[in-house]
């Protein structure tokens, strides 16, 4: 057996101070505790290592700019958006012969749960749906809901979730389906529409 | 919306999800990525489970097992979870708000209300923000005065105009025309075929008939249709008055009717007093078997007295500048008239031989005061009012929302706001206020105020009543654009009063507006 050395991660809250000392060794934290899941989220949306690496540095750096006089209560979650935001960014910035077809498949799959309509909404009903889909989420099973926000927000493949679950790649399907069934019923019940 | 619009918008809603949901997902990617960096996996690690079918039996086969042997746990998240189930019914039932609510919050409130202890902060919070037109006039209600607005439920009562009410309808000549075309399918510029379609145009031919419709107790008692175009009508001692206008497009003249309790007609006729074009603001019931007509045009105003057979008995006119009467009510003797400008409001009353006395304002020491509506009741003028933040004088009749709208308009996320962050903005704004003047002094004094509300119109019913109609903003978005606008909806609930003027009933009439700033 090969013994590696192995260091525990910093606490969140001590991540946080270093940024707050302007120490460097904040990003080296962070890229050790976290690094590889902005990694796999980048990498799910834009389908490719290079900007995915390109955005995660970014997150970064948007972090150092950010703390202080930003305090996360979240780091991760608050390291999460920035990643996937920043991604979401290069996505749409590229052609489309660059296309992620296997991010899009996450959102096409999410398109069913709201109820159709022509009409273009406008930017502040995206966060007042957001907030629904907050309570929605509540009230679901935690497996159920992380098997949600990792194909959702993510963008994890299903083959990447039945790994993580260690179950089928059906299984997972299947309860996404249901989910985002229960999803539509929900946001129909609300009055939402696309 | 294009398929690249409806993924970007997806995309957007789900990037804003809770920070809490995004951590326990990496939190749970973390602790399976930690795994797998472990040279001896599998061991140290805890693989995530879905609970799917299999699984489910075995958990519940798991819980049995553990209840028999007195484990809790399984038990506990059972009935975890048929609690709040039953929270979620108590929540659907009683037609309360669980937006922004969290499950175990959800939880605390059925419980604290069903044990009718009422001592969360939660239940308060969730009842004020269902009742947002129902006055809970304290900041800090004990449990017992909480328990008394749950009692009163006010927010499931939803009134049908109870007593007496009226509805006019405007109905317009229409023709149906009939129009036979032809539609041709052609392919490489040859007819294929050339059927006959035929198409139904409809188009207003203008005014046909007023329709008024009188209400007990939310009963049809009878209809009547009138030839003119009918705007209000007022339960006198003698029956029924309407009154409107004769032409649609312009204020030509003033048109008055007069119809039985039983829904007949007894006269209808147009009066004109001379001036070019002519509008009715109100009619008041002398209580002597006469009334009274206020109308203005040609920027004077005129008081104009009629027998029950719609018989003129006297008319005075007085000039009024550039001013516009909005509302009239008796006065002593005399009279009292809101004037209206698009930089100025004021009362001013008028003795009985027509003499105008100066204008007067009602300020408040800390507020603006603009009224929507007046009446006498028992004796005493009532005027309906909102009350806003003191505004310089350049801008105080154009905009009472202008401080929140400077506010907000410069914030980078302002076109991001939800309706919950600003609706409370807008509402701080606002206070409906009843005021009650005193008619020798013309001092008003505030009779009652309902926070976060418009004061709207006032009515006296017959059985001694003073119904005074509140908006409650209930919603709001930014829409910048151009124009920096507000709008949203507001639920229109209704204040009753007795003679005394004790507050008998508050109640949400069912009824929602539109409003724009």
């Amino acid at each position: 057996m090969i013994e590696t050395e192995r260091r525990e991660a910093l606490e969140d809250g001590k991540i946080i101070e270093l940024f707050l000392e302007r120490s460097e060794q904040a990003i080296d934290e962070l890229s050790k505790k976290y690094g590889r899941l902005c990694l796999r989220t980048a990498e799910n949306i834009l389908g490719n290592p290079e900007d995915a690496e390109e955005c995660v540095n970014d997150a970064y750096l948007a972090l150092w700019n950010k703390i202080p006089p930003e305090r996360p209560e979240l780091l991760p979650a608050y390291l999460l958006r920035i990643v996937r935001n920043l991604s979401v960014k290069k996505y749409h910035a590229n052609t489309a012969a660059k296309r992620n077809s296997h991010y899009d498949v996450a959102l096409d799959e999410l398109e069913d749960c709201f109820p159709a309509n022509t009409s273009v909404e406008e930017e502040a009903e995206a966060r007042e749906t957001a907030r629904l889909i907050d309570v929605f989420l509540e009230t679901m099973d935690e497996p159920s809901r992380i098997l949600f926000v990792k194909r959702y927000f993510h963008g994890d493949s299903i083959e990447e979730l039945a790994a993580l679950f260690s179950t089928t790649k059906h299984n997972v399907s299947v309860r996404l389906s249901r989910t985002r069934k229960k999803l539509r019923k929900f946001l129909e019940e609300k009055g939402v529409s696309l | 919306m294009n398929q690249n619009d409806k993924r970007e918008k997806i995309s957007e809603i789900i990037g804003n999800i809770d920070d809490k949901y995004i951590y326990e997902a990496g939190k749970a990617a973390s602790e399976a990525f930690s795994e797998e960096t472990r040279t001896n996996s599998r061991t140290n690690g805890k693989p995530l489970k879905l609970p799917f079918r299999k699984g489910w039996i075995v958990a519940a086969a798991a819980a049995v097992l553990v209840l028999l042997l007195g484990g809790a746990s399984a038990f506990m998240i059972s009935a975890e979870a048929k609690e709040y189930q039953e929270a979620v019914a108590f929540f659907e039932e009683n037609d309360l708000p669980m937006d922004g609510l969290s499950r175990a919050e959800v939880k605390e409130v059925y419980r604290d209300i069903t044990t009718r202890t009422f001592t969360s902060k939660k239940t308060e919070e969730v009842i004020r923000s269902r009742v947002a037109g129902f006055e809970i006039l304290q900041d800090e209600p004990t449990p017992e005065e909480l328990a008394a607005v749950w009692d009163e439920s006010p927010w499931q009562k939803v009134i049908k105009k109870n007593g007496d009410s009226y509805q006019i309808l405007i109905e317009w000549k229409r023709t149906e025309k009939e129009i036979v075309h032809y539609r041709s399918q052609k392919h490489k510029d040859i007819v294929v075929t050339d059927e006959p379609v035929m198409t139904i145009i409809s188009s207003s031919l203008g005014f046909d008939k007023s329709v008024v419709e009188f209400y007990h107790d939310a009963e049809l008692c009878w209809s009547a249709a009138l030839p003119q175009y009918a705007e209000e009508c007022l339960l006198t001692s003698m029956g029924t008055i309407v009154w409107g206008r004769t032409d649609k497009v312009r204020t030509t003249g003033v048109w008055l009717a007069r119809i039985d309790t039983a829904g007949q007609i007894l006269w209808e006729k147009t009066v004109r007093h001379g001036f070019e074009q002519e509008s009715a603001v109100t009619v008041l019931d002398d209580g002597d078997g006469t009334f009274t007509l206020v109308t203005q045009g040609d920027s004077q105003v005129c008081v104009s007295r009629y027998d029950a057979d719609g018989n003129e008995l006297s008319t005075l006119n007085a000039p009024l500048d550039e001013y516009g009467v909005a509302a009239a009510t008796r006065l002593g003797d005399g009279y009292l008239l809101q004037l209206r400008k698009w930089n100025d409001q004021c009362l001013v009353r008028m003795d009985a031989d027509g003499t105008m006395h100066d204008p007067f304002r009602i300020e408040g020491d800390d507020c603006d005061y603009f009224i929507s509506d007046m009446v006498e009741f028992e004796g005493k003028i009532y005027l309906s009012a909102r009350a806003v933040p003191p505004a310089e004088l350049k801008r105080k009749y154009r905009n009472d929302l202008t401080a929140v709208l400077l506010d907000i308009m410069w914030r980078p996320d302002v076109r991001e706001m939800t309706s919950e962050e600003l609706t409370p903005l807008i509402r701080s704004n606002y206070t409906a206020v009843l005021l009650v003047l005193d008619p020798e002094s013309g001092k008003p004094e505030t009779f009652y105020s309902v926070k976060g509300c418009l004061g709207s119109y006032l009515h006296v019913r017959g059985t001694g009543k003073l119904e005074w109609e509140v908006q409650s903003i209930t919603s709001s978005r930014y829409r910048g654009l151009n124009s920096y606008t507000v709008d949203g909806k507001m639920e229109i609930w209704q204040y009753t009063f007795d003679e005394n003027g004790e507050l008998l009933l508050q109640e949400d009439t069912g009824n929602t507006e539109t409003f724009t700033r």
